[in-house]
């Protein structure tokens, strides 16, 4: 069944364009990777994909609707119930400790709930920093507390921005790890974008982006 | 004779604008509701209870009757206001107000019978005061004028805001509950329930005097009690020490809180008490939504509880401000006789006779309340007066900057000329002013309360 | 949550928040103490226009007509006493008897009236002060009234025109008279001689006969009951507004009580002031808008830039899950914050303003303090709402997808 449906999608900028036609579809419960180099429109995509863009032409369905003709504010709702980003910036709101910036996701969703946000941090092994700043963590944790907040409200899509981006490899290992063991627990289906070749150990499915085009798109065994 | 008589016609836009308001509170409810008969009941009720209040045309208009009938229009809030506190406790704490009776009650027979007293609480009181108060005018005009120019009022406003607001609200049928349509009504009564023309337009003052006067009786109550008859200990210094408390500024305060403070832990414990989820409901996400929405619900039923604190504080400035800027009325303050006089010191905690402002006070004499106050003329010396004329109802005086004002008939009165009769002057009391205190002997100010009561409604003017 | 996020804003940006609060306090300072004294002006300057003057005049009936064929008439001096007897004779404040008379020899003309009389009157202990001095409080004499037989007062334009002083003389009726004063007005006095009415009457030969009078009374609001035509009420009406003090029922008791007489009230002093307050207020409600308007202003442009070093976590908050609400939720309570804050100080600030000004102008503060509460937490929150509208609406334009993209 298929989650994602992208259909010859284009978006134009003023300069150029970023992409140029991509057709996709996704099944549920997959781990997507997309990979390209810099300036292949990856990103765009995903912003797409995920309702924080709008495309110059073609259709995006996500769980069946065509989320172009959402309003603001649906896409909104639809965001927050369906979708948790994580970016390569470890985005997080720098005057917040790790729990509240948890409970902010809550908070946007519907109530905030200390002590599921304090579990979930637990569960990606943060019960030792629960009211630590930003800016007190390491990166790696910092990137850690963006999966926690991403997965906090039940989203049926994970989509991540280069989430490694910035990690060393120890890190990324770790960081990966945890993702996976995540997907296996709550089969989400993850899209994750990067340029790192290593990354792309962890997909099932790896795409391969260039000027706006997928080029090449494999299923991966194991 | 011009056909236009705009008191009249005011009162009629009030009272029909108040009635169609009411009216589609309460289809709102029904309407939610969905119980085809009981509709049908209230446009029964909404017809015919108007009808009755005009029974009211048959009694004579006399002080009397006058003021009964705003007793029972300050009653009759309460009563309204009472129970929308009541269903709104029961609401909040999420039980039925009457428990396991509930389906003993909750029936044809009793459903109609409580639409009954509340529609009757709420039309009879207020309709009849106003008519009445029209009537009076058309007395002193000898024409049937104002009744006309107040029906027309009344039909334009009743039909024109029922036609104009029949669809919006229909949208409020999911903010009203039973608790809230009860509130409305006790909030309309409040707003617009005086029924005495321009001079009363709200209600608001005379829950204040109620509290007021509730309080003091209890106090009083206890105080006779536990003192023997002839107050030793309770000198009059201390009944005036304690008439502080009867102060208008605390009453204010203490008004305002006893309409308020209920509402507001209400609502805020209807609010805030927990939420039950349903088993089926397993991610806690969806947990959490499920909240949310239960929540949401619940603010939208607050809103017009809001609404009516955020009306209550409001006018409440607004009343006080009037009271404030325009003219200077203090509520009476209670004294008691001694050896048949009443002794007022000059100078005692929290008040100075010489300081320019009229100072009120009430004397129990024979189960009349007898109003008289005390004032410094320009040239600086006291004067004692009846709070009333020989020619007006003895509605008082208040004052404004210079002068004293006749509430009845509006006339400023010159202070420099107080101690003299005639006119609109107050009637002047014959009192011992001494270096400490100003004495007035019970006789002279029951005799001359009394000629004003028998005397104030026959003026002997001729053309 | 939204407390905790508005909270760290206000600690994380205290240089920010106090700017908007200080502006905020102004504005609603100056504001609320202007309208609030737009409210006082109305009473204080009514009351000080209506103490002023008299606003009944009476003066013979028929008068236009019968000067035409010649022959003057005249009021009485006896029945001015009378004034004092009506229904409503504690609400005469004062009355002004006039004579005017022709100087025959110089043709100028010769006033006889009253600056400060005491009279007895019946059935009263203490005398009654009228005149001039009473009724009509702007009149200015450099000198004195005269207090002889052979003084005279003098007009000031008359003066200047005859080129006579203080100490002059001057030849009236035949006499000689000494000049005790210069008399200015602003209205015909100050172009004719003043001398007591007695003393005019006796020189004319009017004795007794005045031409008319200035009666100020305290009188009743007009409404419009006292608009009707008393001719045309029922007796009962007839009856109350008889026993009303409106100036037309006192005017027709004067009326009544002096014979020949017409009585009527001045209505142009009372439409005047209308107008002088109507074009003052709009001046003040202007003022006051100016101020709520650069208040906001001041608000506004702070809280952009506020918003501008919040940008990235306005796009984060949208990317996860904020909706317009949320956004717009935030800041107006960030605003309502600043509003209440800044209503405050600003309700204390313009206690003193309006002190001060109460001082300076009218020589009392002025009294009208409860509304100034309201007043100020109106005009702040209206502040702080009006300022917040355009960060708000640049929040809301603010799209995650541009800000939050890569490095
Ligand atoms: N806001 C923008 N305005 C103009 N060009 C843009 C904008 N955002 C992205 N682009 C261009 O679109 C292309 C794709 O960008 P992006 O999707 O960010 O690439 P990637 O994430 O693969 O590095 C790039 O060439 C980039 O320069
Ligand atoms: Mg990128």
């Amino acid at each position: 069944m298929s989650i994602i449906e992208v259909q010859s999608l284009r978006k134009d900028y003023s300069t150029a364009a970023a992409l140029r036609g991509v057709d996709l579809v996704i099944e549920k419960g997959q781990w997507v990777s997309i990979i390209g180099p810099s300036g292949s429109g990856k990103t765009t995509l995903l912003n797409i994909i995920g309702g924080l863009d709008h495309p110059t032409d073609g259709k995006v369905f996500v769980k069946g609707t065509d989320i172009n003709a959402l309003s603001e504010d649906e896409l909104s709702v639809f965001r927050r119930e369906n979708i948790g980003f994580v970016f390569q910036q470890s985005h997080l709101i720098p005057y917040l400790d790790a729990t509240e910036n948890v409970m902010l996701a809550q908070y946007f969703h519907s109530l905030p709930d200390r002590k599921e946000a304090e579990e979930a941090l637990k569960r990606v092994g943060l019960g030792h920093r629960l009211t630590h700043r930003p800016s007190q963590l390491s990166g790696g944790e910092q990137q850690r507390v963006c999966i926690a907040r991403a997965l906090i409200n039940n989203p049926s899509i994970l989509l991540a921005d280069e989430p490694t981006g910035n990690l060393d490899r120890t890190n990324t290992r770790n960081v990966l790890e945890l993702l996976r063991r995540l997907h296996q627990e709550e089969h989400f289906t993850v899209v994750m974008v990067t340029h790192d070749p290593y990354v792309t150990e962890w997909a099932e499915r790896v795409i391969k982006m260039e000027d706006g085009r997928i080029i090449t798109d494999e299923s991966v065994s194991g | 004779m011009s056909l236009f008589q705009a008191e009249p016609f005011l009162i009629g836009l009030k009272e029909g604008a108040k009635l169609s308001i009411a009216f589609l509170v309460v289809r709102a409810y029904l309407l939610g509701l969905k119980r085809e008969w009981l509709l049908w009941f209230s446009r029964l009720l909404v017809v015919v209870l108007p009808i009755l209040s005009g029974l009211c045309l048959f009694l004579p208009v006399t002080p009397k009757t006058q003021s009964y009938i705003s007793l029972s229009v300050g009653y009759s809030f309460g009563l309204l206001y009472l129970l929308s506190l009541g269903f709104l406790y029961s609401e909040a704490r999420g039980e039925d107000l009457f428990g396991v009776l509930s389906p003993l009650i909750v029936n044809r027979v009793t459903l109609s019978a409580f639409m009954v007293i509340a529609g009757a609480l709420f039309v009879l009181p207020d309709l009849s005061g106003s008519l009445l108060y029209v009537k009076t005018q058309a007395e002193l005009k000898e024409s049937l004028g104002p009744f006309l120019n107040m029906l027309g009022a009344f039909g334009v406003s009743a039909f024109s805001l029922y036609f104009l607001l029949k669809n919006r609200s229909e949208r409020l049928v999911s903010l009203v509950g039973l608790p809230q349509c009860l509130l409305v009504l006790a909030l309309i009564k409040l707003i617009g329930g005086g029924t005495r023309g321009f001079t009363e337009l709200s209600l608001i003052p005379s829950v204040q005097k109620g509290l007021m006067k509730l309080i003091h009786d209890i106090v009083h109550q206890t105080f006779v009690t536990l003192m023997v008859p002839d107050h030793p200990i309770l000198k009059t210094t201390t009944w005036n020490f304690i008439g502080i408390l009867f102060g208008e500024r605390v009453s204010l305060w203490l008004s305002l809180f006893v309409l308020f403070v209920p509402l507001f832990a209400f609502v805020m414990s209807y609010l805030n008490s927990p939420v039950e989820v349903p088993e089926g409901i397993e991610l806690p996400a969806q947990r959490r939504k499920y909240k949310r929405q239960i929540k949401n619900k619940r603010l939208l039923r607050a809103v017009p509880v809001f609404l009516f604190m955020a009306l209550i504080v409001i006018n409440w400035f607004a009343q006080r401000n009037e009271e404030i800027t325009r003219l200077y009325n203090p509520e009476p303050k209670p004294v008691v006789a001694e050896d048949n006089k009443v002794v007022i010191p000059i100078s005692s905690p929290g008040e100075d006779l010489r300081d320019g402002a009229v100072h009120k006070f009430t004397v129990d004499v024979k189960g009349e309340d007898i109003r008289f106050f005390i004032i410094k003329r320009d040239d600086g010396s006291l004067v004692a007066c009846l709070d009333a004329c020989e020619v007006c109802p003895p509605e008082g005086y208040a004052q404004g900057e210079g002068y004293l004002v006749c509430l009845y008939c509006r006339t400023p009165i010159n202070i420099q000329s107080l101690g003299k009769s005639g006119g609109c002057n107050p009637i002047p009391l014959k009192a011992l002013i001494t270096d400490r205190d100003v004495q007035i002997a019970l006789g002279e100010l029951y005799r001359k309360w009394e000629f004003v009561k028998t005397k104030h409604s026959k003026s002997t003017i001729k053309r | 949550m939204l407390l905790r996020i508005v909270r760290s804003s206000f600690v994380n940006q205290k240089k920010a928040m106090a700017v908007m609060i200080v502006a905020v306090a102004v504005g609603t300072a100056i504001a609320s103490s202007l309208i609030s004294l737009s409210l006082d002006i109305t009473s204080k300057v009514s009351k000080e226009l209506r103490a002023f003057g008299a606003n009944i005049k009476v003066e013979p009936r028929l008068q236009g007509i019968a000067e035409v064929a010649g022959q003057r008439r005249y009021l009485r001096s006896e029945d001015l006493l009378k004034i004092k007897t009506i229904f409503w004779r504690h609400n005469i404040l004062g009355f002004v008897p006039f004579l005017y008379t022709i100087e025959p020899s110089t043709g100028h003309t010769v006033i006889g009236t009253w600056y400060r009389k005491s009279i007895k009157v019946p059935g009263e202990r203490e005398p009654f002060v009228t005149g001039a001095s009473e009724v009509m409080p702007w009149w200015q004499i450099k000198g004195r009234w005269p207090e002889s037989e052979n003084e005279v007062l003098l007009g000031r334009e008359l003066s200047s025109r005859l080129n006579l002083r203080r100490g002059d003389r001057v030849e009236l009726f035949g006499r000689d008279f000494r000049v005790s004063g210069i008399l200015s007005t602003g209205s015909k006095e100050d172009d004719a001689f003043v001398l007591p009415l007695e003393v005019l009457q006796k020189l004319s030969g009017l004795n007794g006969k005045i031409s008319e009078v200035y009666v100020s009374a305290l009188t009743t609001p007009m409404d419009d009951f006292a608009y009707k035509d008393p001719e045309k009420m029922s007796p009962r009406e007839y009856e109350k507004w008889y026993c009303t003090g409106y100036v037309t029922s006192i005017a027709k008791q004067i009326e009544e009580v002096m014979r020949g007489s017409r009585a009527r009230p001045i209505w142009p002093v009372a439409e005047t002031e209308g107008k002088v307050l109507k074009r003052l207020g709009l001046l003040i409600y202007l003022l006051s808008a100016v101020s709520v308007i650069s208040a906001a202003l001041g608000v506004s442009t702070t809280m952009i830039m506020s918003l501008l070093r919040r940008t990235r976590q306005v796009a984060l908050m949208k990317a996860i899950g904020a909706d317009r609400l949320n956004t717009v939720l935030i800041f107006l309570t960030e605003a309502l914050i600043v509003g209440f804050l800044g209503g405050l100080t600003g309700y204390l600030l313009s206690l003193l303003i309006s002190k001060y000004i109460g001082v300076e102008v009218f020589g009392t503060p002025l009294r009208q303090r409860a509304i100034l509460f309201p007043l100020s937490l109106g005009a702040s929150v209206l502040i702080a709402v009006l300022g917040a509208y355009l960060p708000i609406r640049k929040a809301l334009a603010i799209r995650p997808a541009l800000i939050l993209k890569g490095e």
